[in-house]
């Protein structure tokens, strides 16, 4: 391609995103059937959309979102177990490396905080991590999900849901609890039970984040306005971001707390 | 409730949840930290024997070490013997030469004083002949005799 060429196509790629941009202003779509204070209304309290659970019962499209990942992640899990797990070898290859450094990490994250007891931690800072990080990024893929009324929607992040973040951090809280009463019996209860905001800060640290990554995202979207390159920035990378530091952020706060309530008392130590 | 919390909702994301760690736990936590576990295993069992090795070969090579030390103090000894030995046949060759020398020596005189002697007589020999000669000369030629006994007169004369 000469340079006469190249010129000229790229002058024809501008006047045409030039020209839809302009038809986009101009052309007024069908009015909007939520107004913006619907949208993150429903976005914080998810009232307005239910999704059917299989007929059974009505429940919140991020209950829906949280089974799909499970599905997704739990067969991807099947496919490593059945197809790369076996070949596993002494000097890794590069897929193996990736599951090591992962599982590692967690795995790691457990043995540093909780010496003395980490085997079922670790388990849960590795199912957590990863139901946040997949969970938060499936936001990205916008699965189309329909609601009881028959209109469409993306499926949202599973923990963007009061109850989901709740249940995590009360689940969180619940595991810290058995490590007290697993490592120091009674005393743990009590050591435990000495942060007793934890799960309503666990849960809320949860949802606040990732809402507002939602609501941002939402905000983007409901503006045409605004569909054009930005998304790109507060679609990917913000969800990218707050995925990881999610993740990184709960699971921390788990191993730590339940390092310190498992910690055998320097008493029983002695003895 | 307030902000639509749900505890049904609640259960079935925690219901979620567990069989997601569950699944997560035997499919993919448990065979890979085994795994882990099972190559931090080899390694550290590897380095184990590895240090063994290590240390055995130190404890040869100090052995070795031990072993060349006696042998070079053996060394030392045996030179410092042989050196002695060496030493004590120089002196002994040394002395028979010196020996030999003072017998060569004393031939060596002994032959030069025959030596001496006989050209001593062969000189005493040839002197007596020479005077026996020389008077007998004197004997047949009178006058020279003559101007002899005159010469000496003369002299007693002149005094």
């Amino acid at each position: 391609m000469t340079k006469k060429q190249r010129k000229r196509s790229v002058l024809i790629i501008l006047l045409l995103a030039i020209f839809f941009l302009v038809l986009s202003i101009i052309c007024k779509g069908p009015e909007n059937a939520e107004s913006i204070q619907e949208v993150m209304k429903d976005g914080v309290l998810h009232e307005a959309n239910k999704i059917s659970l299989f007929g059974i019962m009505e429940v919140n499209p991020s209950v829906v979102s949280g089974i799909i990942v499970t599905g997704i992640l739990l067969g991807l899990a099947l496919c490593i177990r059945l197809f790369l797990i076996p070949k596993f070898k002494m000097v890794p290859t590069k897929p193996q490396i990736v599951i090591e450094t992962a599982v590692g990490y967690f795995y790691n994250l457990a043995k540093t905080n909780s010496p003395h007891r980490n085997r079922f931690l670790g388990a849960y800072l590795f199912a957590a991590g990863v139901y946040i990080f997949f969970g938060t990024l499936s936001e990205l893929f916008g699965i189309q999900i329909f609601t009881t009324s028959g209109t469409s929607m993306a499926s949202v992040a599973p923990l963007s849901d009061i109850n989901g973040a709740l249940s995590l951090g009360c689940l969180s809280y619940l595991v810290i609890l058995s490590g007290g009463i697993a490592g120091n019996g009674l005393k743990g209860v009590g050591k435990t039970l000495k942060d007793f905001s934890l799960p309503i800060s666990m849960s809320f640290r949860l949802f606040g984040a990732l809402l507002s990554g939602l609501l941002v995202t939402e905000l983007v979207y409901y503006y045409i306005t605004l569909s054009f390159v930005l998304p790109i920035i507060v679609g990917i990378l913000f969800t990218l971001l707050h995925a990881l530091i999610q993740a990184y952020v709960l699971t921390m706060l788990t191993a730590l707390f339940y390092g310190e309530v498992s910690e055998p008392s320097h008493k029983k130590a002695e003895a | 409730m307030p902000l639509n919390i749900n505890f049904q909702q609640i259960f079935l994301h925690l219901f979620n949840f567990v069989i997601l760690g569950g699944g997560l736990y035997l499919l993919l936590y448990k065979p890979v930290v085994d795994f882990m576990n099972k190559r931090e295993q080899y390694f550290s069992n590897l380095e184990k024997e590895t240090q063994q090795a290590l240390e055995q070969a130190k404890e040869k090579e100090a052995q070795y070490n031990e072993k060349l030390n006696q042998f070079n103090d053996e060394m030392a000894i045996k030179k410092v013997e042989a050196i002695k030995e060496c030493e004590k046949l120089v002196d002994a060759r040394i002395q028979s030469a010196k020996e030999e020398a003072s017998h060569i020596l004393e031939d060596a005189h002994i032959k030069a004083k025959m030596h001496h002697d006989k050209m001593v007589e062969q000189a005493k020999e040839e002197i007596t002949d020479l005077a026996l000669d020389t008077a007998k000369k004197m004997m047949t030629d009178q006058d020279i005799y003559s101007q002899f006994v005159q010469a000496c007169n003369q002299g007693d004369l002149d005094e």
